[in-house]
């Protein structure tokens, strides 16, 4: 039949779904409860037929096409059957049908599709590709064609049906399958389960098999309502199953011939199928909405907000009073501004912001304190289910924003008061050339099509972009060139007010510099205040004259850059700064001549190591020829910006990915190309006992079905990760969790619980745990705290030092962020395109640098400039 | 660009090689010697030679199915076993009612499906949305044949206005034809109606959520401005995939609905061949059903890379 689902279904909408251990209640969720009882009405039917039915479903009686009456509840067919008997008997067969076509896609489906799914994300793809290809063709053959061949050849019946749309519904499952592994494999989670040396085939039953349950499931579902439809048209056709075994297909065929006369024929059997189907199908979205990762997301900010809150004593905010009242009308006022969900949950409460002409103001806070809820309730721009109350005033423009309709304010939006995003990579329409883009951004308020397409080019030309770069689609334009083009959105028509949310955020350090500067000569060009939203301090310090700071949802202080930086008055502030401040590593002394250190046999030693990577059409060289050396008990800092092939190297330093030329020796285990022989012949094993790895982000490196003490765990499960004496037993293996848990400052209680209740810095000391728990001797660190919030990534860098002091670690710690490099590590390499630039020692890097890359490196990082 | 067309010709050229050798084993070699099928086994030996020469089932089974190949890519399918018509007439013929019936159905469900499915993700907080999308999902539901009785029911039956069945050629009266063919193309294309408006509405959802639609606002579009010029096209992306994809299996589909309403289509062909045995005549029908098949998913995968600049550059 022709039925498919909308998202399953959909080619190349397949998505893995992490399951939300959330405490919900099916309740919660209507679809769900309805298509379980429809589901559940359908099979209660099929076993009570079993044993009873009113009347034999076969057995013809006198009283032919009978109306539904008191005796025959729905009914009798022209050989004087019962209708209801016979619906109740019919649903044996369907569900029959289902059952067994189902099982045989998913039981050859989920297999192929597995396991194209891991080759694909091992690198192989040629494998990979040629499995899909060949379930593929199966699309060819539509389960409801192939069951009209196979009844031809082998004769029509239940059996042939069901293997038919069996068969046609594999190629579905080998889809879903493959695309919920692959996403499955691509996690960190599973890096990290690679790292600590689990074979592919527990990686596969462990963590891919559970996590695409919940997809598989919901495939299940969808198909059997497929099935239920093909079954019933079979049947309709006289293909399915044969006369006298009721089926509801065959009933609505021979009800035919009686429209006008019996139509209860045709309508019973009729909405049996639907029933039958409809349930299905709802219990398939249902499952989908109770499994969608978006509400795990939710239960992780809450977990954030309480971390802060927790920690932050200070003076009721409400009373905060401006230092400087502003004498000049404001070009933005936002005032007693209150945001709330329809839940009742307030989001921002009593917060006012003020915008002189010309002025630029800081408003700044972590994740969840409210920040881009501001500056959207000042557009007019926020989100469904959530009200804003209170009062916001552009300059020129009379009465209360929040009042007016979505068609007044589009009016002033792009002319008056504009904004520029976070994330250029999703800000800018992919199917326009930016050209148009900008010039829309004209148009809209009135300028002529020819004069703004003109202006756009002169803008884009403005704003540092090549020639062409109108002609050009989004995708073809690097991150910091699209911020470029969303900032010529923004100012094309001189507002009096430019909101920028982290506008620099998702760039390179040298192009946040570069963007910042051209946001800051353009913005006082024109005269527009500035509402500039951010989470770093040292940014706000460098741009803007006054600041706002908001703690959940609330202003608890403002004032001039200068005094509140100096001399801030709330605790949160205070405590802000000084996470924000990271001073450098209070070096040793450092002897004169070579140190036991350097008299050492170096732990991880790379020799002239390039990796070049086979993209499409062309090769990509992420590695260039790269040596360094890391002594035991280094602090090592690996220094650059995205693409400078900082990440490439790390894996390969670890095991995780193989050179293409040059000498990998790590902890006495040589790595390089060829010596790992074809089958990873060299004791990999020894390598990742020694050396283990945190990944950059905390959300996506723990299994999010599995408890933190079994993530804790995991690693030891690998005996050949167990040192001589290391816990080998299940309860040696909780002491161990438990220990380490304890030194990563989480409470015991924690093993019991999952990843999604922690915040980002808890989880991030979890993978602390992970990787500390075997006792290695080098710790790998990618980028561990760039997806935290500034108060918490003091804390987790404070916890690695501390860690590495106490188990005697080398620390091999990756960084885009030199200031994080500086306040850890004694030794730091600069990467820039595969290259090392220069190395030595941190403090003579950052003071001294000799590259011309490390010192403009160095001079676009903001300080924080504190009065 | 032609690299990524030439390594999706090679994958199609492939496809259709398996898929055919498979449907010649399966209705060709499978159900044994045809010769015998239709003599009988009390042939002699001679008459049975005498009938594989005739209808070019002697040599070897490659060759065979290679002549077979041949006649489908040149247009000459053979005759009958069973009736001693010629198939490729036969066929052609066939193709065109099914067709036209096929895409009067899809136009019909897209008529409905865009904006119905639009206005439930646009509503999806509120009553209507929900209640759109309520009647979509009970849409899905409900199999197309049980569509095409109650139609029959109530517009030929009752009030008898339209035929309960038949065709008439666009050429042979171009009014007749419009009255045969409404119903079954309202029964094939209301269910895919419902289908589709789960697809649109799950396409624009996904699209109200893009940060892009926000900076469409923020320089100044209202919310219906922005989802209208920036929104429908980008959703428009995954919706045509999907078209092309049910198209496919509206063809199958149209195998019911051609027997309610007794349209002398490529389905009704298909089952008449199956109930006479005809097994060359349901060889070639699943032939090109399975063609056209492939080549609409060959399709689908061509214009998604057409429509969307980000993966005409990149492949």
């Amino acid at each position: 039949m022709t039925a498919q689902d909308p998202v399953a279904g959909a080619p190349g909408a397949v998505a893995a779904l992490p399951v939300a251990t959330g405490r919900r209640t099916p309740w919660a969720h209507p679809q769900l409860l309805l298509g379980a009882v429809l589901v559940g009405l359908v099979l209660l039917t099929a076993l009570v037929s079993l044993v009873w039915t009113p009347f034999d479903p076969e057995h013809a009686g006198a009283e032919r096409l009978l109306p539904p009456g008191p005796e025959h509840l729905l009914g009798t067919d022209r050989f004087g059957r019962d209708v209801l008997s016979q619906v109740m008997a019919g649903a044996q067969i369907t569900l029959l049908v289902g059952v067994v076509a189902v099982g045989i896609a998913a039981v050859v489906g989920v297999p192929v599709g597995v396991l194209a799914g891991m080759l694909q994300g091992a690198g192989r793809r040629r494998p990979a590709t040629l499995i899909m290809r060949a379930s593929d063709i199966l699309l060819a053959f539509p389960g409801l064609l192939l069951a009209i061949v196979l009844g031809a050849v082998y004769g029509a019946g239940t059996l042939t049906a069901m293997i038919a749309l069996g068969i046609g519904s594999i190629p579905a499952f080998a889809r879903v399958a493959r695309g919920g592994t692959l996403q499955v494999v691509r996690s960190d989670y599973v890096l990290a389960a690679r790292a600590a040396n689990r074979p592919e085939l527990a990686v596969a039953v462990r963590h891919v098999l559970p996590n695409i349950a919940g997809t598989v499931l919901v495939q299940c579902s969808v198909n059997f309502a497929i099935a239920v439809l093909a079954e019933a048209g079979l049947s309709f056709l006289g293909l399915g199953t044969a006369p006298p075994t009721p089926s509801w297909g065959r009933m609505l065929q021979e009800s035919q011939q009686f429209l006008g006369v019996a139509d209860h024929l045709a309508v019973v059997p009729g909405v049996a199928i639907a029933v039958a189907v409809l349930g299905f199908n709802l219990l398939g979205d249902g499952l989908r909405d109770v499994l969608d990762p978006r509400l795990a997301g939710v239960a992780a900010e809450r977990a954030d907000a309480a971390a802060r809150a927790e920690r932050v004593p200070g003076p009721d905010p409400r009373t905060v009073t401006p230092r400087d009242a502003a004498a000049t009308p404001p070009a933005l006022e936002v005032r007693d501004l209150d945001v709330r969900t329809h839940g009742g949950r307030a989001l921002l409460s009593g917060v006012s912001v003020r915008v002189a002409p010309g002025e630029r103001v800081g408003l700044i806070g972590e994740s969840g304190s409210g920040k881009t809820m501001t500056a959207l309730a000042a557009l007019g721009l926020l989100p469904d289910g959530v009200t804003a109350s209170g009062h916001v005033g552009l300059a020129g423009v009379p009465g209360n924003l929040l009042e007016r309709g979505e068609r007044e304010l589009a009016a002033l939006r792009g002319r008056d008061v504009s904004m520029v995003f976070q994330e250029p990579m999703t800000a800018l329409d992919p199917l326009v050339r930016v050209g148009r883009q900008v010039a829309e951004t004209m148009t809209l308020h009135g300028t002529g099509r020819a004069a703004a397409r003109a202006r756009a080019a002169a803008l884009l030309a403005e704003v540092g972009l090549p020639d062409d770069a109108a002609r050009r689609y989004p995708h073809e334009l690097s991150g910091g060139q699209r911020q470029r083009v969303v900032l010529a959105m923004a100012l094309a028509n001189d507002p009096a007010v430019l909101v920028a949310d982290e506008p620099t955020t998702a760039l390179d350090v040298t192009v946040q510099r570069q963007v910042l500067d051209l946001m800051l000569r353009l913005a006082g060009e024109r005269g527009a205040g500035l509402l500039f939203i951010t989470h770093d301090l040292a940014v706000v310090s460098q741009v803007c004259e006054r600041v706002v700071v908001l703690l959940d949802g609330v202003v608890v202080e403002e004032g001039p850059v200068a005094e509140v930086f100096a001399r801030p008055r709330h605790a949160y502030t205070r405590r802000l700064l000084a996470a924000s401040a990271l001073e450098p590593r209070a070096t040793t002394a450092e002897p004169a001549g070579p140190t036991a250190a350097e008299h050492a046999e170096a732990v991880v030693r790379v020799e002239d190591v390039t990796r070049t990577y086979a993209g499409r059409g062309r090769a990509v060289q992420a590695l260039r020829g790269v040596s360094l050396e890391v002594r035991p008990g280094q602090r090592f800092g690996l220094v650059g910006e995205s693409g400078s092939g900082k990440s490439t190297l790390l894996r390969i330093v670890a095991g995780l990915d193989e050179a293409t030329s040059g000498r990998v020796v790590t902890a006495g285990v040589d790595l390089s190309p060829g010596a790992r022989g074809r089958r990873g012949a060299p004791p990999l094993g020894d390598v990742r006992r020694a050396l283990q790895v945190v990944f950059q982000d905390p959300y996506g490196s723990l299994d999010p079905r599995m408890t933190v003490g079994d993530i804790v765990a995991e690693p030891l499960l690998n005996p050949a990760n167990v040192r001589e004496g290391g816990p080998a037993t299940a309860s040696a293996r909780r002491a161990a969790v438990r220990e380490m848990l304890a030194a990563v400052g989480l409470p015991a209680n924690a093993a019991d619980r999952y990843p999604h209740q922690f915040s980002g810095g808890q989880r991030q000391r979890i993978a602390i745990a992970r990787a500390l728990v075997c006792r290695p001797r080098v710790l790998v660190a990618d980028e561990p705290v760039s997806a935290l919030d500034v108060s918490v990534r003091r804390q987790v860098l404070d916890l690695l030092t501390r860690l590495a002091d106490e188990h005697d670690l080398t620390l091999l710690l990756v960084s885009h962020d030199l200031g994080v490099v500086r306040h850890v590590c004694d030794h730091v390499a600069v990467m820039h395109d595969g290259l090392v630039v220069e190395q030595g020692p941190t403090a003579q890097v950052y003071d001294d640098p000799r590259d011309a890359y490390t010192r403009r490196l160095r001079e676009a990082t903001p300080r924080l400039l504190v009065g | 660009m032609l690299r990524h067309l030439a390594s999706h010709v090679v994958q199609l050229v492939a496809t259709l090689l398996v898929a055919t050798a498979a449907i010649f084993v399966l209705l060709r070699v499978l159900p044994g010697d045809p010769a015998v099928v239709a003599l009988g086994l009390d042939a002699s030996p001679e008459a049975l030679a005498a009938w594989r020469a005739e209808h070019g089932t002697d040599g070897p089974l490659v060759e065979q199915y290679l002549r077979w190949i041949g006649g489908l890519l040149t247009g000459d399918l053979g005759t009958s076993y069973v009736t001693s018509q010629e198939l490729t007439p036969l066929i052609a013929d066939r193709v065109q009612v099914t067709a036209l019936l096929v895409l009067l159905g899809m136009l019909v469900a897209l008529v409905v499906a865009v904006p119905v499915g639009t206005l439930a993700a646009v509503w999806h907080r509120n009553a209507g949305g929900v209640t759109l999308s309520a009647v979509s999902q009970v849409g899905v539901a409900v199999p197309n044949f049980l569509v095409g009785v109650l139609l029959v029911a109530v517009f030929a039956v009752r009030l008898g206005w339209l035929p309960s069945g038949g065709w008439t050629a666009p050429a042979d009266g171009f009014g007749e034809f419009w009255r045969h063919v409404l119903l079954p193309a309202v029964a094939l294309g209301s269910v895919q109606a419902a289908i589709i408006t789960r697809y649109v509405r799950s396409a624009v959802l996904e699209i109200m959520r893009e940060d892009f639609l926000r900076t469409a606002r923020a320089q100044g579009l209202t919310f219906t401005g922005a989802l209208v010029r920036h929104g429908l096209r980008n959703a428009g992306v995954p919706i045509v995939t999907v078209v092309g994809v049910q198209i496919a299996s509206m063809l199958i589909g149209a195998v019911v609905i051609e027997r309610v309403f007794a349209v002398p289509g490529l389905g009704s062909l298909l089952l008449d061949s199956v109930g006479n045995r005809d097994l060359l005549a349901v060889q070639s029908v699943v032939a090109v059903l399975v063609v056209l098949v492939v080549l609409l998913n060959f399709l689908v995968d061509l214009v998604y890379t057409l429509l969307d600049p980000r993966l005409r550059r990149a492949s």
